[in-house]
């Protein structure tokens, strides 16, 4: 695999992909291991400082061992991150690709639709969205994906558009194929490059915006732990204990930085005119 | 000119009627009632809150409720607050100099600092300095802002004792500018992060794509000074994206300010918004929305009359 050789030689993107897979693997191995869990309490031991004894992060407000609610907070990311990029990666790509491909009326009414979304600020869009349900992950996912996806959407769009005039799909139309073959024998393997690209950040998008939502109290609800509400939490006890604030960012920003990292060298690796010296004439 | 001038404002006008339908139709058809903080006083009614529904239209049906709105908009009636009965327009303007200050202030900061750092990175391409500044702009950008806030306050507040935690003036002391400034420092800092490290990258890349094209080979060729090349050819090419992006960023300062006002208790328009989808104070949430669909778009009309200005070949022809 050509390309992964070449994202492996990017040392950010090696690096992302450690950080991501420590996180990941952190996140399902470590649990267990720990004395004790995300949400037992503790008023004998409130605010210890990390490396005290059992604790090895220390504890919160209430006495709530902070690696496990770490860990259980970056799962939920994770899962959260994971499911929102499929659903919006799914959508955006149908949508996309039927725009892109048919053009015409559907194609400005969509495009006009997504331009006028984008019109709102993100943050203003996603706390109006989440009253519609339940403060929870599903609806995050939900919510989350329904602001993503119209970022996938244009990009296959995109890329249909630029390939829709090539010889191979010319030629390929001219022997009679179906729109579903073009779609998904011909189009697809050539643009998968770009949509994953845009995918991995979306997942690190999904997981900031996860945070942010959850900080301003609309996301995930306590006691369940999210990196987010664990940072609304902390906001109170910066004065006593101001590792409850920085703990959970550094975890947020491990998720994040990996796969932006991630992200950035898959779109050099499959970028075909990008060479190693920085003279490099397109 | 007149032509483009009046089909770009014909797609503007569809564009905010969309965004109006929307918002609309969201904010009413989230499940949460605008009287219910009503309905919790003391003796209230059942047959007064239904009178208070009617006054305030919500009996109406749906359409009919959002022609009526848009009708009262197109006259200039934003509407009055649920809450507190007051002019939206007088509300929103009232908390509008806040964020502006606070948003134009990170603005400014972002935009110097990260293009210098992009440009210092384009120049040097490859070099250890290039890298660790892309990588930095990354970092920034992958770590939500009320994270810096909190860690921010943590330290030159409650640590140091330097800078106040929040607001944006000493209770109960006289307005004083310093006051002002200590107050507007940590939280224009933290929106300028993000801001400054995308400015970085798009400054860098920008550069970048300029250095690489054949012209400023000729001018190298030529012999011109290194520094006659930059501010003659470079700059001004990278100009375009560069403009690109301010247009682009102009909207994100309001989203990114919500929550850095959230943070550092800023009273600025963000915090207006919040309260107000809280309350379900509709006619208060819709006159946010619309405004910042109206910045978002005028903001996109400047920047293409931005372009004409900084790149002739993209000028209408004089027929």
């Amino acid at each position: 695999m050509n390309t992964v050789r070449r994202l492996l030689k990017i040392r950010t993107a090696s690096a992302g992909l450690v950080l991501v897979a420590l996180l990941a693997l952190a996140c399902v191995l470590v649990p267990p291991l720990l004395p004790r869990g995300p949400l037992q309490i503790d008023l004998h031991h409130r605010f210890l400082p990390p490396l005290s004894g059992i604790h090895p992060l220390g504890t919160d407000e209430i006495g709530r061992d902070i690696l496990a609610r770490l860990l259980a907070g970056a799962r939920t990311s994770l899962l959260i991150g994971l499911s929102a990029m499929a659903l919006s990666t799914v959508t955006g790509c149908i949508t996309g690709g039927l725009t892109g491909f048919y053009g015409g009326w559907t194609r400005i009414i969509l495009m006009r639709l997504v331009d006028a979304v984008l019109c709102f600020p993100t943050i203003f869009l996603l706390l109006t969205l989440a009253s519609f349900g339940q403060p929870g992950a599903v609806t995050i996912i939900g919510i989350v994906s329904l602001v993503a996806w119209m970022e996938v959407s244009r990009v296959v769009d995109g890329q249909i558009r630029a390939l829709r005039d090539r010889e191979f799909i010319v030629a390929v139309e001219a022997m009679g194929a179906s729109a579903t073959h073009m779609l998904l024998r011909e189009f697809l393997p050539n643009i998968a490059g770009a949509i994953v690209v845009v995918s991995t950040l979306n997942v690190a998008r999904a997981i900031l915006m996860e945070a942010y939502v959850s900080y301003l109290g609309n996301g995930i609800q306590p006691p369940q732990p999210s990196l987010g509400n664990m940072l609304n939490d902390a906001q109170e006890y910066l004065r006593p204990d101001p590792w409850l604030a920085i703990l959970p960012g550094i975890v947020i920003a491990i998720a994040v930085i990996g796969l932006n990292f991630i992200g950035d060298g898959l779109r050099t690796a499959l970028d075909p005119r990008q060479s190693n010296a920085s003279g490099s004439r397109r | 000119m007149t032509d483009a001038f009046v089909s770009r404002l014909a797609r503007m006008a569809v564009t905010l009627a969309i965004v109006s339908v929307t918002g609309f139709l969201l904010l009413h058809l989230a499940p949460g009632d605008p009287l219910a903080q009503f309905a919790l006083s003391p003796g209230m009614t059942a047959t007064q809150l239904g009178s208070m529904r009617h006054q305030m239209g919500l009996d109406a049906a749906l359409p009919l409720q959002y022609l009526r709105w848009l009708g009262a908009l197109l006259t200039g009636d934003w509407g009055r607050s649920f809450r507190d009965h007051q002019p939206v327009l007088t509300i929103i303007l009232g908390h509008l100099g806040a964020t502006l200050e606070l948003a134009g202030t990170a603005a400014l900061l972002a935009i110097w600092t990260g293009a210098a750092a992009g440009l210092y990175g384009a120049f040097r391409q490859g070099s250890r300095a290039d890298h660790l500044i892309t990588i930095a702009s990354i970092i920034l950008l992958s770590i939500p802002t009320f994270w810096f806030g909190l860690v921010f306050i943590s330290l030159f507040s409650v640590r140091l004792g330097w800078l106040p935690s929040g607001n944006i003036h000493t209770v109960g002391a006289p307005f004083s500018p310093a006051d002002y400034l200590k107050h507007l420092i940590l939280p224009a800092t933290v929106l300028a992060l993000a801001s400054a490290a995308t400015w970085s990258r798009y400054t860098r890349n920008a550069v970048a794509d300029v250095l690489g094209q054949d012209f400023i080979r000729t001018a190298r060729a030529k012999g011109l000074s290194p520094r006659k090349i930059r501010s003659r050819h470079v700059l001004r090419n990278a100009l375009l994206p560069m403009i690109t992006l301010a247009g682009l960023q102009f909207p994100t300062l309001l989203s990114g300010a919500l929550v850095t006002e959230t943070v550092f208790t800023w009273p600025g328009i963000g915090r207006l918004f919040l309260d107000s989808l809280e309350y379900r104070d509709y006619p208060v949430a819709m006159g946010i929305l619309m405004f910042s669909a109206v910045l978002a778009t005028a903001g996109s009309i400047v920047t293409d009359a931005l372009y004409t200005v900084a790149d002739p070949r993209l000028r209408q022809a004089r027929p």
